[in-house]
């Protein structure tokens, strides 16, 4: 994009709304804004014919490949029968052992004088579960960059491809960011096939699809879209394919960076997505009517569309009963106020409100505070970006020593501070609270806007007081009432409030959560409407 | 065409109509006029309610009628392209005197209130951008935004009259009516200029209220909802403070925690509850600020509303500024009419452009349009 279009993309006038919409009109039925077009066909590679001589295909996968340097290709020639054969695999991605045992070993041993062709190798000899033929030179490359073999017979204008992936990878383990007390234990691996497998476990609906497609420029990396076919808002279906299909960089290994090129807003601090390593948060989401995404080689899943309510929870909220469940959800929003609002609060009474503290208190601030030569918000901002320091180091280094950068910091920093008149102990309380605070929020990427957040709020409190505080709190409101993922918007189900009566902060009882999320427009939940409807007419 | 409307549900638009008729009619602007002779404005106030939504009903019934989709495209059927470009200057100075008053009202408080020692330009240096911001996100965020602060506006204003429980007696409601007949119609009439912005803002951008049926049920709920609390509140007021009281306090609303937990430690969120009220304030500024912006882009057919929010706002700063700096004082007959008269400028075009719709000849299968 050229620097005058980015320009005029970001500050231009007239420039219509073309953001996609997921609501519901007066008559009940979703629909499309301002022309939205429909998906445009994913741009498939051109087809490549299979030549049907060995020496030509050899030749060619060689260029491909760079065989002459890349000693990755294996080609295998023998003769099986009368029949020439070579198997093409790529050394490392494929399982050795079961190329030798369970594809060379039946074919040489068929009988010299046998005549055979490429589908009685497949149906009669070659020991593996899942093959495919192909005529494409395209796909079959594809299929060797993704550890699978390929038996090419002389003469043959077609190969087979047999499923012998068996690269190394790491076995299924506990979500490290997700750990709950009660409920599945497992995490996703780095495997896309690993991945959907933990998923469809769990999800025994035979309305499951997994569409598999390949996206990220050159890279070709796999993405596995999941959803229910006949449950998840076709045009949610359609949009999420749309920006997949839009997406045009040179590499992307990671869900981390396939959320930024398709969320709404990518500029915004608060993600639009839900990124989850547990299956089973992620089946969840699926039942209710979200989209999820798979990329090949993370261990993350992309859930699409969310909400506020959904970067607020947590998978153990359902593992608990109600009571325990509502109570841990309160206390995590008044966590996350404290953590947004106290510090500015605290600098907003203490600069300028000094009357609506009680005198002990202002007496406890004003003689921690004696020798602290920086200006009290300027202490409580340092104090701030300390906190992430400590943070951002007990999160890099690893296991053990992480958690004891973070209690030495926290412990002996602090103190040293206060002995040292850097820092109060007030104002240590507060960031320590509001620190607490930000651990409540579940999700890992929205503990860092907030810290955005609190940092923003401090410093309007401390230009105008409580009126820049609150100034800025409306504008932050206003700011999420304003953001959307996928067409939802992320204050719903509280405004936009929706048909099923799922609380918003609350857990709400389980026999509320039979129902699909209602402001993803379900076609379940449209049918079950109308349904309603017809019922009380 | 970038109205920036997006689509809002039912509780948005009647939160976003109440908080700003609410906040319009309760933190008025010239309360020595307001409570002059006797407070009768919880007679008034809910009344002036009554007749701005009767006027509301009147249109949308016209709309039906003849199955416009909105207040600016009947214009343009009945005025033809200068008479509603001639109509949307009249209610955007109209829109611009709404938007000013709250704020100002607002800035006069945290004045008063907090920050005795600052000038109104550093104050409005805070609330003002909150407004524009607002205004410039659209109507949708704003209908979000005054949802999520509803509930909050609505228990700070009832937990500061339980708090203030004590102080109320009835012997102070006298005289009962205000002072006379006379008067009490006089100030029906003219508050009903507190409700018929937020009631027009509503018939603008009904299609952000997902159509026609919506917006009618989202005015009158707001209507019905808004004289309630304004009932409640003033007579509640008129028993807290006598109407001389009334009279000499910049916002009476913003004092009753303070009358009895003033010279205590006991309950110190009392400032917090006014900064709530100034919130609705600012959201009651943008609400304003963004309809007068959009009939205008949708009269002159601006393709984006956004450009058109920023001479607005500067309209509105200038007016308030030119409070501050006493010009305001110089022609102060321009309040006073504003505040006596101000409802024509929005109640005439009302009854015009329903009178000119009623006179033409009903387009045939227009009603349907929506449905």
């Amino acid at each position: 994009m050229s620097f005058w279009k980015h320009i005029k993309d970001k500050v231009a006038f007239d420039q219509p709304d073309m953001r996609f919409e997921l609501l519901e009109r007066e008559s009940g039925e979703p629909r499309h804004l301002f022309g939205w077009e429909d998906v445009p066909a994913q741009q498939e590679e051109a087809y490549d014919p299979c030549p049907d001589t060995l020496a030509e295909v050899k030749d060619k996968l060689g260029k491909t490949f760079r065989t002459d340097i890349n000693k990755d290709v294996i080609f295998k020639r023998f003769t099986a029968g009368a029949e020439k054969i070579m198997l093409v695999y790529m050394n490392g991605m494929a399982d050795a052992d079961l190329i030798s045992d369970f594809i060379i070993k039946p074919l040489l041993k068929i009988d010299e004088t046998e005549d055979v062709g490429l589908n009685d190798l497949r149906e009669h000899y070659v020991e593996i579960s899942e093959d495919e033929t192909s005529d494409d030179l395209t796909k079959i490359k594809q299929a060797i960059m993704d550890g699978m073999t390929i038996l090419f017979m002389e003469g043959e204008n077609q190969a087979l491809i047999l499923e012998t992936r068996g690269y190394e990878k790491r076995s299924v383990s506990s979500a490290e960011n997700e750990k709950v007390v009660r409920g599945p234990k497992e995490g996703f691996v780095e495997s896309i096939r690993t991945n959907i497998t933990l998923v469809r476990r769990i999800i025994k609906s035979n309305d499951l699809v997994v569409e598999r497609r390949s996206s990220g420029g050159d890279n070709n990396t796999q993405i596995a879209i999941l959803y229910r076919d006949g449950v998840t808002n076709r045009s949610l279906i359609e949009e999420v394919k749309r920006r997949l299909a839009k997406i045009n960089i040179r590499s992307m290994f990671s869900t981390g960076v396939l959320e930024q090129l398709i969320e709404d807003c990518p500029s915004s601090p608060l993600p639009q997505t839900l990124a989850t390593e547990r299956p089973d948060r992620t089946a969840n989401y699926i039942m209710r009517g979200s989209v999820a995404l798979i990329a090949d080689g993370s261990p993350f899943a992309i859930i699409v569309p969310i909400t506020l309510a959904s970067l607020m929870s947590s998978p153990e909220d359902v593992y608990l009963r109600k009571p325990l469940g509502d109570v841990i959800r309160i206390v995590r929003y008044i966590g996350v106020l404290l953590s947004l609002l106290l510090p500015g609060y605290f600098i907003a009474l203490a600069l300028y409100h000094q009357g609506l503290l009680s005198n002990e208190v202002l007496n406890t601030v004003i003689q921690s505070r004696q020798m602290v030569f920086l200006p009290i918000a300027a202490e409580m901002v340092m104090l701030l970006l300390v906190f992430q320091l400590i943070r951002e180091a007990g999160m890099r280094v690893p296991g053990s020593i992480g958690q004891a950068i973070g209690i030495i910091g926290g412990l002996i920093l602090g103190q040293a501070a206060v002995a040292a008149n850097l820092a109060s102990s007030v104002i240590l309380i507060v960031v320590a609270i509001s620190g607490l605070g930000n651990f409540c929020i579940p999700d890992h990427s929205s503990q860092i806007a907030a810290s955005y957040f609190r940092i923003a709020f401090v410093i309007a409190a401390w230009l105008a007081g409580l009126l820049g505080l609150t100034c800025a709190f409306v504008i932050f409101i206003a700011y999420l009432a304003n953001l959307k993922s996928f067409g939802v918007p992320f204050l719903a189900p509280y405004a936009p409030k929706t048909y099923n009566k799922r609380p918003f902060i609350l857990r709400g009882r389980i026999g509320m959560h039979h129902r699909a999320e209602d402001y993803m427009n379900t076609h379940s939940d449209t049918l079950k409407k109308k349904k309603d409807y017809s019922a009380k007419a | 065409m970038n109205l920036r409307e997006g689509r809002m549900g039912m509780l948005e638009g009647i939160s976003l109509a109440a908080i700003s008729m609410c906040i319009t009619s309760l933190f008025t602007l010239d309360p020595e006029s307001t409570y002059s002779g006797g407070n009768a404005t919880y007679i008034t106030l809910p009344l002036a309610a009554f007749i701005a939504l009767l006027l509301f009903c009147l249109i949308t019934e016209v709309m039906k009628r003849n199955g416009y989709d909105n207040f600016s495209d009947m214009l343009d059927n009945c005025f033809g392209a200068l008479g509603s470009n001639i109509v949307s200057i009249i209610l955007l100075i109209g829109f611009s005197f709404s938007a000013y008053a709250p704020l100002m009202r607002f800035v006069q408080i945290m004045h008063g209130l907090f920050f005795a020692g600052v000038s109104y330009r550093q104050i409005l240096l805070f609330m003002l951008p909150a407004s524009v911001v607002l205004a410039w996100l659209g109507f949708e965020a704003l209908g979000r935004t005054a949802k999520c602060y509803s509930v909050v506006i609505l228990v700070v204003t009832a937990v500061s009259f339980i708090v203030s429980w004590n102080e109320i007696d009835s012997y102070r409601l006298y005289p009962l009516v205000g002072c006379s007949a006379e008067r009490v119609v006089t100030m029906t009439i003219s508050q009903t200029v507190s409700f018929l912005p937020a009631l027009m803002g509503l018939l603008i951008s009904s299609s952000g209220l997902n159509g026609r049926k919506t917006m009618r049920y989202v005015g009158v709920r707001s209507a019905v909802i808004s004289a309630l609390i304004c009932f409640v509140v003033q007579l509640l007021l008129g028993m807290i403070y006598s109407y001389s009281d009334l009279s000499n306090l910049i916002a009476p609303l913003c004092r009753i925690n303070h009358l009895r937990f003033g010279d205590t430690s006991y309950l110190r969120l009392d400032k917090l509850a006014q900064m709530i009220w100034m919130n609705g304030g600012v959201i009651t500024g943008a609400f304003y600020i963004y309809s007068g912006a959009s009939l205008f882009a949708r009269s002159f057919k601006i393709s984006d509303i956004r450009p058109v929010t920023a001479p607005i706002t500067l309209l509105v700063t200038a007016m308030i500024l030119m409070e501050f700096d006493g010009i305001f004082t110089k022609y102060e007959w321009l309040v006073d009419t504003w505040n006596n008269l101000g409802f024509v400028v929005f109640a005439v075009p009302i009854l015009a452009v329903s009178l000119a719709a009623l006179l033409k000849k009903r387009p045939k299968g227009k009603e349907k349009s929506i449905a």
